[in-house]
């Protein structure tokens, strides 16, 4: 472990919206935290921010007070049941979701000033707004979260499609979730794949998939994180996977 | 100018206009006419014309030889029509389309265009960009290597964008280190993309000329549903400029709630890359069947 050097910062994103961007961010974060990795969790879905309720908490302080109040991030971050620390944003307050520029400024250099973490996931709002952009920028590594729906594998595509065009990103990785069998994963992560490589020119990196399970839904309802209430499950598994591809591209 | 030879011949009274102010004064230390008048740097930028009726005749030939000057009579009005003569070429000059120095299209023709492009997307539907480019510290050139090389690095620029540009686009200088690009039927993502490429081509040109020069850009696309006049839509993208000069320079503004979500997605998949992704599911479909 090494905490002394600038945390790994990951975001994940997938413009369509959800696909499970949360669900994976807080599942990855709390594998990743059960092999022994410091990792801090960033709310920024400013708009519609729920990490704090599918983890039932009720925190004092969040983004907005830093955003709006004279807190700095370090001062908003609390430690949580899932083994990582996480940075809450505030839910359905309207001037969150339509940050200036500026703003989305000071959240990202607080972002880049923290130590003593080794890995930082972004959990991003849908769409291609220009504040997911700018998360997506901040991060060294996009995680684009797609299922079997069509649409999410269009609005994926152009998701990376915008961040190469306006930023000229070419690394992205995948993570193909809710599906029925490892296959099924593999099978769209080609297609998408093979169209970056055709159109854009890049290929792109396949993490892995999160099985379809319904113990997901069990663990939402009770506000639980289902890697901990199901550690010798499937899905536990695949996020075992999916967590060494991760430390895999920090290494990198 | 034959016309304005006869009116010389047959009259005494002379009006002379010549290429330079120094020219000027070099002829009439030469001819060193009795009455007269010089008409100072300020008042005539561009002619200066001496009223004398005692150029000797010989003198006054060999002036109409030089070719860099020419007599006329101010009794039947010539002088006034010079004079007009005079504007109406100043008029032609800046009827021209092009800037000088840089080769790309002026001020007078950006407007001109920007208008026929407001109306084309009308038309159309389909929108298109524009985007102004400020130099970012160019004055230290000038002020530390001199004009030259300022204008020499202003050139390599223009000359590079002229080189690599879409063909159907406008690249016009607005002013010192002003410059205002139209991209027809672009947009705002590919529009970006171009702004990128021109940044950093003039990081580039900067490297190699070993100045410290970059560029601040400020974008933005006009579609369908704008009702901003030409002038109105220039001002909002200088706004956007300023917008990039404002945040540290040496980057791309464009307007973030252009690309905000509601569906924006559908914007930036083009048909055929959408068609692919269909395609290359369709196998699955089956395969779940
Ligand atoms: N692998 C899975 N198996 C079963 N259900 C899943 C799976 N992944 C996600 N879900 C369900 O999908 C729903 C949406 O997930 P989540 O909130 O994480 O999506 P999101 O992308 O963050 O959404 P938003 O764009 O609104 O932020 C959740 O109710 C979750 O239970
Ligand atoms: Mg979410």
């Amino acid at each position: 472990m090494n905490t002394k050097s600038k945390p790994f910062i990951v975001s994940v994103t997938s413009g369509k919206g959800g696909v499970g961007k949360t669900f994976i961010t807080t599942n990855l974060a709390a594998t990743l935290a059960r092999q022994g990795k410091k990792v801090l969790v960033a709310d920024c879905d400013l708009g519609l921010a729920n990490i704090d309720i599918m983890l039932g908490i009720n925190p004092e302080l969040n983004l907005k007070d830093v955003v709006f109040g004279n807190m700095h991030l370090r001062d908003v971050i609390i430690p949580t049941k899932g083994g990582f620390d996480l940075i809450p944003a505030s839910s359905g307050v309207r001037e969150m979701a339509q940050l200036l520029f500026e703003k989305i400024q000071i959240i990202k250099d607080m972002l880049l000033d923290i130590e003593g973490y080794d890995l930082i996931l972004l959990d991003t709002g849908a769409g291609i707004a220009e504040v997911v952009l700018q998360f997506n920028l901040l991060a060294n590594q996009n995680i684009v979260v797609i299922n079997k729906e069509l649409t999410s594998l269009t609005d994926a595509y152009a998701m990376v499609k915008v961040m190469y065009q306006v930023f000229g990103r070419q690394s992205f990785s995948i993570i193909a979730n809710n599906v029925p069998d490892e296959k099924n994963g593999l099978s769209i992560f080609k297609n998408i794949d093979s169209i970056s490589r055709r159109f854009l020119g890049f290929p792109l990196n396949y993490l892995g998939h999160v099985l379809q399970d319904e113990a997901v839904g069990k663990s939402v309802l009770k506000q639980e994180i289902a890697v901990m209430s199901f550690p010798r499950s499937r899905i536990a598994n695949n996020f075992s996977q999916i967590s060494r591809a991760v430390l895999d591209l920090k290494k990198a | 100018m034959k016309p304005l030879k006869k009116t010389v011949q047959s009259s005494p009274e002379v009006t002379f206009t010549a290429a330079s102010h120094k020219h000027l004064q070099n002829i009439l230390k030469k001819v060193k006419p009795k009455s007269g008048k010089l008409l100072s740097k300020k008042d005539q930028p561009e002619i200066f014309i001496i009223l004398t009726a005692d150029i000797p005749a010989e003198k006054r030939t060999e002036l109409l030889k030089s070719k860099k000057g020419i007599t006329l009579n101010p009794e039947d009005n010539l002088l006034k029509r010079l004079l007009e003569l005079e504007k109406e070429n100043r008029h032609l000059k800046s009827l021209s389309q092009t800037d000088e120095l840089t080769g790309f299209y002026n001020k007078r023709f950006l407007n001109k265009q920007l208008k026929i492009e407001i109306t084309r997307t009308k038309r159309t539907g389909q929108p298109f960009c524009l985007m102004f480019i400020d130099l970012d510290n160019f004055k230290s050139i000038n002020d530390t290597f001199g004009h030259a090389k300022g204008d020499e690095f202003l050139i390599n620029v223009c000359h590079l964008i002229c080189e690599k540009i879409r063909p159907t686009d406008f690249a016009c200088r607005y002013g010192g280190d002003e410059f205002v690009i139209i991209m027809p039927a672009t947009f705002l993502l590919d529009g970006i993309s171009i702004a990128q490429r021109w940044h950093n081509l003039i990081v580039q040109v900067a490297a190699q000329m070993e100045v410290n020069v970059s560029s601040s850009i400020g974008i933005d696309e006009f579609d369908v549903s704008c009702t901003l006049k030409a002038e109105e839509f220039l001002d909002k993208v200088d706004k956007e400029l300023y917008n990039a000069k404002n945040t540290g320079k040496n980057k791309v503004s464009y307007p973030g709630e252009r690309l905000k979500a509601n569906k924006a997605e559908e914007k930036f998949v083009t048909p055929a890359e959408k068609d692919a992704l269909y395609k290359g599911s369709a196998p699955l479909k089956q395969k779940r069947k």
